[in-house]
């Protein structure tokens, strides 16, 4: 009686949902931000590597992305990214640039980085040494390149999760990884990438170790407005103790912030009210250490009324000083879009290998480092090209592309590459974090002797654009 | 200690003397004091680890990755860009005279007419292909993968090696169905059986009767086929690098793979092929090995390892 | 290297002339210790630029140090209602300072301009602390003559590190007689670096708010403890002649 019971329920089971698909692909890439995106691109545009099958799987909505290009927001979102002309080329190559939202993007001609303790900078100029575009807009850019090739075997699924990744045998060198889906689909894939940000669960199932460490840091970001119009096109970068605070051209008034400093600095500056952030960020890359300093406590005892007159006094009197001439400073800020700031913790990570059997990592699952020096995001994009090249020529070669012998070539090619990038950068990071003046008046001294150097400074240059 | 230095002293090549002058008419033998047989059994021992790229085949699959790189460079420079199908008008310009002499956008169109009809005539082919000497199928499956490529024959008299290769083909559904393995030797192909392309790879210094072998090969390629070969010269460096290094000191190749006085030089099949008229040597390279690094072709096949590509022509 | 004036009394010197302009007023301040321009000058020239922005950052990071900076307060007898002051009751500061500036016979007004200093703002500071000596004199209740001088200099240095009023201290020292230089060093010396390096930042202090502030909890507040024995009196026992 039971027995029949259950058939009779299975059976009605069955024919009432619908059967999980389990879906076969070439590549299988997890994550649709700029680093994944771009290689779902790019392998499709590759003329030998387009006929290989390719599934992106994001957790996200892409709606956001899709109807960036249709109606984009008023005003500049906080997530921007600075572009080498390295990736803009590339990027021209795979065929996406066209699409970027050209009014929404500002190259600029000229970086000036100056200490916060002694006020010795130095100054870089050269056309278009990058350009500032919203991450959303790369995406956006990327996604209409992905749309207008139109390729039936490229598959996006949005809006799912992966819920589990594992090998479809117990013979791991022989297995092909079946990714879990979200919506009871699996996805079985002849090669895993994880262009999933920096907890990759890709590079976790592959048993990659990846070392680094948190900088006890966090980067506050922010979507400004400034009192006018800066025609000199400059990137900005003062070196406070405390990190770095960044401020980075988008067109006309528009500007955005990256504010890098200690973790409990950062939740105060997120909280602030809009006239008392404005007012300190403009300090902040003006003002002396000790008046800063002075604020913060200011800030944090909310005295606000206090510390915007005294502000208001201290600024005009200090700018009013022989030795300081405005016009070495970036323009002053106005106003921050409301709901703008944010902040993340900063930390630097490289993979012991981008690559393991029918796995390969690219973008921040591979490697994360201090923003700085304008580069995480840039990587990724070499990462790509590195990979659409070596699984390009293993095609060639008649190999599968998931075996380690065509994916080797990329992680030799990229691995050093990036270990040397993410070494200057930490070490830049190191060097200014300290204020004991000895090593300061070096440091200041370095800077200066190496700013009056023209040839190094092209040197410095092609390394930081990437040409 | 002492039994390994004895064997290595027996090895050292005496310089002088040769094999003898090899022709396609006289059919000699050699006396070798290894056999077939002996052979046979010394790869199906290694049958298990064929396929582990770390492993002691790991050589193999970086040659492999040449391999392929000799074999595409040479089909698609054998393509010819005009030929008596060509309709009138589609006619790619060919030059008979040196590209640098006109003016660089000229010579820049030219070279990218060219390029675009190769490309076109490339992807339209259909290979047939027979892999002598197929071993545990590493290069039918490199071959098998390419669009270009129509089916391939994988032969090898060590069974346990073809199980292996049979077993690693099912493994990748786009090429199961385009392999077929034989437990077969060349002489028993049927006559008749003709292919674009017949491989050769690492297999003449392992047969009794090396002239003979590839010439029974040759007979079976279409017009406009091509043949590609490697193997080892008999000398110094070979010795030095294939055996001294690679089997005794580095390890990096099983003991017993190879022996001396099987190696063949580059010369002598060089004359061999000046004498055939129906084929040309297309390309003849030299391979070197570094370890850690893989497989270099340049131009110096004398010594050491080599790859020739010969095409048959009428 | 401008030579432009950033503020009205300045006399920009740069350089070698600067170290001639040192020496020259050293001289001067051995040989003439009356005139009080060596002195000064002497003062202005030793306040290396590092001192005095380390002094002008301390008043900087406090709050009532960034208020005086805001607002210049200057003292002068117009600034100072010194009226006012004679009628506050006895144990304030403000009468204190009073009775003091009668006892010694000196006035707000005595106090030369800042020339040397280069910084506007820094020139701001020392001028303050120029100006404020008369009331560390009358915190600490010493007298005007060279050995009191010498003791308030002595805290001085203690407290804000001026160079000058460092030498000062160590060098004046020698123009005592052994008396005095002993009554110096056990008596007054103590008080004066142990309160010196203890108390608050004297820069930072609005004298001119503290006036109707009772001494003793002045005092308190600061961290000083109460003052030393009257040196005048101490002079009187020993019949010591009056040098000023």
């Amino acid at each position: 009686m039971l027995r029949f019971s259950i058939q009779r329920s299975t059976r009605y089971f069955s024919t009432s949902i619908p059967r999980q698909q389990q879906h076969l692909t070439d590549v299988a890439i997890i994550g649709a931000g700029p680093a994944g995106l771009s290689l779902a691109a790019a392998l499709k545009a590759n003329p030998t590597t387009k006929s290989l099958s390719v599934g992106l799987i994001e957790g996200s909505s892409l709606d956001p992305v899709k109807n960036f290009s249709q109606s984009p927001p008023e005003n500049f979102t906080n997530r921007v990214s600075s572009i080498t002309a390295q990736s803009v080329d590339y990027l021209e190559h795979i065929g996406a640039w066209k699409f970027i939202d050209q009014a929404r993007i500002e190259p600029f001609d000229n970086i000036v980085a100056y200490d916060g303790l002694s006020n010795s900078r130095i100054e870089f100029d050269n056309m278009e040494m990058g350009t500032m575009c919203e991450n959303i807009n790369l995406q956006s850019c990327l996604l209409q390149r992905i749309e207008e090739l139109n390729d039936p075997t490229l598959k996006i699924w949005d809006s799912t999760k992966v819920t589990n990744i594992a090998n479809d045998t117990d013979d791991a060198a022989n297995g092909w990884p079946v990714i879990q889906l979200s919506n009871g689909d699996s996805v079985k894939t002849r090669l895993l990438v994880g262009a999933d940000g920096f907890n990759s669960p890709v590079r976790k199932f592959a048993a990659i170790e990846s070392r680094g460490w948190a900088y006890d840091r966090f980067g506050v970001v922010a979507s400004l407005k400034l009192k006018y119009e800066d025609y000199r096109s400059i990137a900005w970068q003062r070196f406070l103790p405390t990190g770095p605070v960044a401020l980075l051209p988008l067109p006309e008034k528009n500007a955005t912030m990256v504010w890098s400093t200690t973790p409990e600095l950062s939740k105060l500056l997120v909280g602030l009210p809009e006239d008392v952030f404005i007012a300190l960020a403009n300090c902040a890359f003006v003002l002396p250490q000790v008046d800063l300093n002075y604020y913060y406590t200011l800030a944090q005892n909310e005295e606000y009324d206090e510390l915007l007159s005294d502000i208001k006094w201290r600024f005009e009197n200090y700018t009013s000083k022989p030795t300081i001439d405005i016009e070495d400073f970036p323009i002053a800020l106005e106003s921050v879009i409301p709901q703008s700031r944010a902040r993340f913790p900063l930390k630097l990570s490289h993979a012991d290998s981008y690559v393991s059997n029918r796995v390969a990592l690219v973008g921040d699952a591979a490697h994360t480092t201090h923003p700085l020096a304008g580069q995480g995001l840039n990587m990724g994009q070499g990462d790509v090209k590195s990979l659409v090249e070596s699984l390009e020529l293993a095609m060639k070669r008649g190999l599968d592309i998931g075996n380690l012998l065509a994916l080797e070539p990329y992680w030799a090619q990229r691995w050093p590459e990036n270990h040397v990038l993410l070494g200057v950068v930490d070490k830049l990071h190191k060097l200014y974090s300290i204020d004991w003046s000895p090593v300061v008046a070096v440091r200041s001294w370095g800077l200066d002797v190496v700013n009056s150097l023209p040839m190094l400074k092209d040197f410095m240059m092609k390394q930081v654009s990437g040409k | 200690m002492l039994k390994l230095s004895k064997s290595l002293v027996s090895q050292i090549p005496k310089v002088q003397g040769t094999l003898g002058k090899v022709t396609f008419s006289s059919s000699y033998t050699r006396q070798y004091s290894v056999s077939a047989d002996e052979e046979t059994k010394h790869f199906n021992h290694l049958a298990a680890s064929w396929w582990d790229i770390n492993g002691p085949q790991r050589i193999l699959h970086k040659m492999n990755l040449v391999r392929m790189d000799f074999i595409q460079q040479n089909i698609t420079n054998s393509i010819s860009l005009n030929d008596k199908s060509t309709p009138q008008g589609e006619e790619v310009y060919v030059p008979g005279y040196n590209l640098n002499l006109l003016p660089k956008e000229i010579s820049e169109q030219i070279l990218s007419d060219q390029k675009e009809k190769r490309t076109k005539e490339y992807e339209k082919l259909q290979l047939r292909c027979l892999d002598i000497g197929c071993g545990g199928g590493i290069l039918s499956e490199s071959l098998a993968r390419l669009p270009i490529v129509k089916s391939v024959n994988g032969l090898d008299l060590a069974s346990e090696v073809v199980e292996i290769a049979r077993k690693h083909k099912d493994l990748d559904p786009i090429i199961k169905n385009k392999i077929t393995y034989e437990l077969k030797a060349l002489e028993s192909v049927n006559k008749d059986e003709m292919y674009d392309v017949v491989t050769m790879f690492e297999i003449l210094e392992h047969v009794d009767q090396p002239g003979e072998f590839l010439k029974e090969g040759l007979s079976h390629l279409k017009k406009d086929g091509l043949l590609f070969l490697s193997t080892i010269n008999k000398d110094f460096v070979s010795w030095f690098t294939t055996i001294f290094m690679g089997e005794y000191m580095l390890g990096i190749v099983p003991v017993g793979t190879h022996h001396l006085e099987k190696y063949i030089d580059y010369k002598t099949l060089d004359n061999l092929m000046g004498q055939q008229k129906r084929f040309e040597v297309l390309s003849a390279k030299g391979g070197s090995y570094f370890p850690c690094y893989g497989w270099y072709l340049h131009s110096h096949p004398e010594f050491g390892n080599y790859f020739m590509a010969i095409k048959r022509i009428e | 290297m401008s030579l432009l004036k950033n503020y009205p009394t300045h006399i920009p010197i740069k350089g070698i002339d600067r170290l001639i302009m040192g020496a020259a007023c050293f001289f001067g301040a051995t040989l003439h210790p009356e005139n009080n321009n060596y002195i000064t000058g002497i003062g202005e020239i030793t306040a290396f630029e590092p001192v005095l922005t380390r002094i002008r950052d301390s008043m900087l990071s406090n709050k009532v140090g960034r208020q005086i900076l805001r607002e210049r307060p200057r003292i002068t007898s117009k600034t100072l209602d010194l009226d006012y002051l004679k009628s506050l009751p006895p144990d304030t500061f403000g009468n204190t300072y009073y009775k003091w500036l009668q006892r010694e016979k000196v006035s707000p007004d005595t106090r030369v301009p800042v020339h040397y200093i280069d910084d506007e703002e820094l020139a701001y500071v020392f001028q303050r602390y120029r100006e404020c000596h008369d009331f560390h004199h009358a915190i600490s209740g010493l007298p005007i003559v060279l050995e009191g001088e010498i003791a308030v200099k002595a805290f001085e240095f203690a407290n804000f590190g001026l160079p000058f009023a460092g030498a000062g201290a160590v060098i004046s020292p020698f123009k005592l007689t052994q008396k005095q230089r002993t009554r110096l060093f056990d008596v007054y010396y103590p008080w004066c670096f142990s309160n010196g390096l203890n108390c608050k930042g004297l820069i930072n202090i609005y004298w001119e708010q503290q006036m109707e502030k009772k001494i003793d909890e002045l005092r308190r507040e600061l961290g000083i403890e109460s003052p030393p024995p009257d040196m005048r009196t101490l002079r009187k026992m020993d019949g010591a002649k009056k040098i000023t």
